[in-house]
């Protein structure tokens, strides 16, 4: 039994509570208060101790030591307060049938309680000064070497209690790195519970000035802060929250250019954003840099939680989505919106960034959370890996960011593996490559047309107006520009094959059997 | 074929689809055999906006492809992508 006591031990009563008929042995250890530390006369001194985790911590260790050595019984009483010189600072006994063990036993005991206990001790020097020591660096059973102040131990005391938090999940958090991209109706509340829940580096990426129909779903900001720069706002008021962590701010629009530098000293990534430009950005970049991203996403009364993680089993926003949609679902702005659905949303976040963090279980890599606030209904929906996804399926097509798969593209990009087959037929086939490209790779066993590229000059004498198409290249780039151009002249139908050729003949050789077409080339 | 005689579906809709169709979910009495051929048949039934090519669709909590054969007891959700933060 491990005890804090706040008056002077009482030993002999232990040693009584040890006496055992089988024990051959006691070993017994006192530490007393002396009088020169470091060359200081010392006069008196105090103990500071964190009783809840202390006496955790304390019983964990006489746990290991009845583990490791043959013994029978061990107890061990810290005080704290304030004591004199001489006075008794730590007791611990060890009955064993054998002297051996009571000994090693006794000495891993102290050694493991000066190594790991939240204590402090307050020296008062003879002329006058006083100081306080940390005993140790608190280490806990993970022997990182990250100190907590005493203050900040204090600060976490409730969540540590958690057998599933305690001091290691306290310092995996401290050692953790969080990125928030978006610091609006989602980011507020993402970014408050990760502050007070001990995340050690917390990025914001935001470059919005607060505005005032933002305060009724972004209560991380304040009336008097309108018209002000968000991110500086969020630090100050992260900063009054929690001063023991360390927050940086990103000033600045997340870009195809800048997303993977930004992320570089981050762990995990929070989407709090509310575009799926950046939806996209992010979700191609944390599956290249193999980075932890959770993304939430609101609409009216419902939203929608995904986590990814760098692994077999997972799927990724394109494995469901393969284009970035067009904003036809709108946005908070112009949808409406009550604050508490985004505000629920972000603490869902903020909860699987502190779960993944400890370990604990969350939401799987292949699953989709959406919940309903009218009805209250929640479903979590599988979504296995797309073995066809542009970005994480077995020949991904986006194998780096570039700024052209987050514009106005993927209005037009078609990606044919989703496309059922008798939707696939109502489309001509448009091969624009040029003559030699085909005959290097060719396309069979399917009826298209070819209008080599670089002879595409008057559209209409090509195409239909009222015609579907569907145009392929080598990559996809040229197809791009010729449905862009298409487009703009108001053939609305016109579509261009994500991948380029490889995509067309791996969809004809999915469907081979389907198409009764003569070979046409 | 049996597959072409009606089966008893429920359906739930979310975003933009809940709007239009004014329902959370509803029962379904179909003869469509796959989502595709249900989804067109809601699509004139609630005149949706959003093509085809922007939802998806689980049936029984799992994501499935358009193609797929319906059952009689499925239970299927449409789901638009959304963005608002």
């Amino acid at each position: 039994m491990f005890l804090i006591s706040k008056k002077s031990i009482e030993k002999n009563q232990s040693k009584t509570d040890l006496s055992n008929g089988h024990a051959g042995a006691f070993a017994s250890f006192e530490g007393w208060v002396r009088q020169v530390n470091d060359g200081k006369d010392i006069a008196a001194l105090e103990y500071e101790v964190f009783d809840e985790l202390a006496v955790k911590e304390g019983n964990l260790i006489l746990k290991e030591a009845k583990e490791n050595y043959l013994i029978l019984d061990a107890k061990c009483i810290h005080r704290s307060g304030k004591l004199k010189i001489g006075d008794m600072a730590v007791w611990v006994g060890v009955t064993a049938e054998h002297r051996k063990d009571a000994l090693k036993a006794c000495e891993y005991i102290i050694d493991a309680i000066k190594m790991r206990l939240p204590i402090w001790k307050k020296e008062h020097y003879k002329n006058g000064d006083s100081g306080w020591i940390h005993c140790r660096p608190v280490q806990g059973n993970s022997q990182s070497a990250h100190e907590f102040s005493n203050p900040e131990l204090q600060y976490y005391s409730r969540q540590m209690n958690l057998p599933q938090v305690g001091l290691d999940g306290q310092k995996k958090l401290k050692d953790a790195k969080v990125l928030v991209v978006g610091a609006g109706g989602l980011g507020s509340p993402a970014l408050l519970y990760l502050a007070a829940g001990g995340i050690g580096t917390l990025g914001i990426c935001e470059f919005d000035h607060l505005e005032i129909h933002n305060l009724h779903r972004q209560p991380l900001y304040s009336f008097d802060k309108i018209g002000q720069v968000k991110s500086q706002s969020a630090v100050e008021r992260l900063e009054t929250l929690n001063p023991f962590i360390n927050i940086k701010i990103h000033d600045e629009k997340l870009t195809a250019d800048n997303v993977e530098k930004l992320m570089t000293a981050y762990d995990i990534i929070l989407d709090c954003s509310d575009n799926f430009k950046t939806k996209f950005l992010l979700n191609d970049a944390c599956y290249l840099t193999k980075k932890i991203l959770i993304m939430a996403s609101v609409y009216q009364f419902e939203g929608q939680l995904k986590v990814y993680r760098p692994e077999k089993s997972a799927s990724c926003l394109r494995c469901l989505w393969p284009n970035v949609p067009d904003d036809s679902c709108l946005d908070c702005a112009t949808a409406g919106i009550l604050g508490f659905v985004p505000g629920f949303f972000g603490i869902l976040q903020a909860a699987e960034a502190i779960k993944q963090i400890l370990r604990l279980e969350g939401l799987a890599s292949n699953e989709l959370l959406i919940f309903d606030f009218l009805s209250y209904r929640m479903k979590t929906l599988k979504q296995v890996r797309d073995p066809a996804c542009l970005v994480c399926g077995e020949k991904p097509m986006l194998t780096k960011i570039d700024a052209g798969n987050y514009g106005d593209e993927n209005r037009f990009q078609l990606q044919l593996s989703h496309l059922p087959l008798k939707e696939f037929q109502k489309f001509e086939l448009v091969d624009i490559r040029e003559p030699q490209e085909c005959a290097t790779k060719p396309v069979v066993g399917i009826r298209l047309k070819n209008f080599p590229f670089s002879q595409i000059k008057e559209t209409e004498k090509l195409f239909n107006r009222r015609g579907e198409y569907l145009v392929f290249c080598e990559k996809g780039i040229r197809s791009n520009r010729v449905v862009r151009k298409l487009r703009s002249e108001g053939f609305s139908q016109a579509f261009s094959v994500l991948g380029g050729t490889d995509a067309v003949n791996e969809y004809i050789a999915v469907h081979k059997k389907d198409f009764d077409s003569p070979v046409t080339k | 074929m049996a597959s072409k005689t009606a089966k008893t579906i429920t359906i739930r809709y979310f975003a933009l689809l809940r709007e239009e169709s004014q329902k959370t979910e509803e029962t379904f009495s179909t003869k469509s055999t796959t989502p595709l051929e249900l989804f067109k048949e809601l699509k004139a039934h609630y005149q949706f906006t959003l093509p085809m090519d922007s939802l998806r669709i689980a049936i029984n909590d799992e994501f499935k492809p358009w193609n797929v054969k319906l059952k009689s007891g499925d239970d299927i959700v449409f789901i638009p992508p959304v963005s608002g933060g």
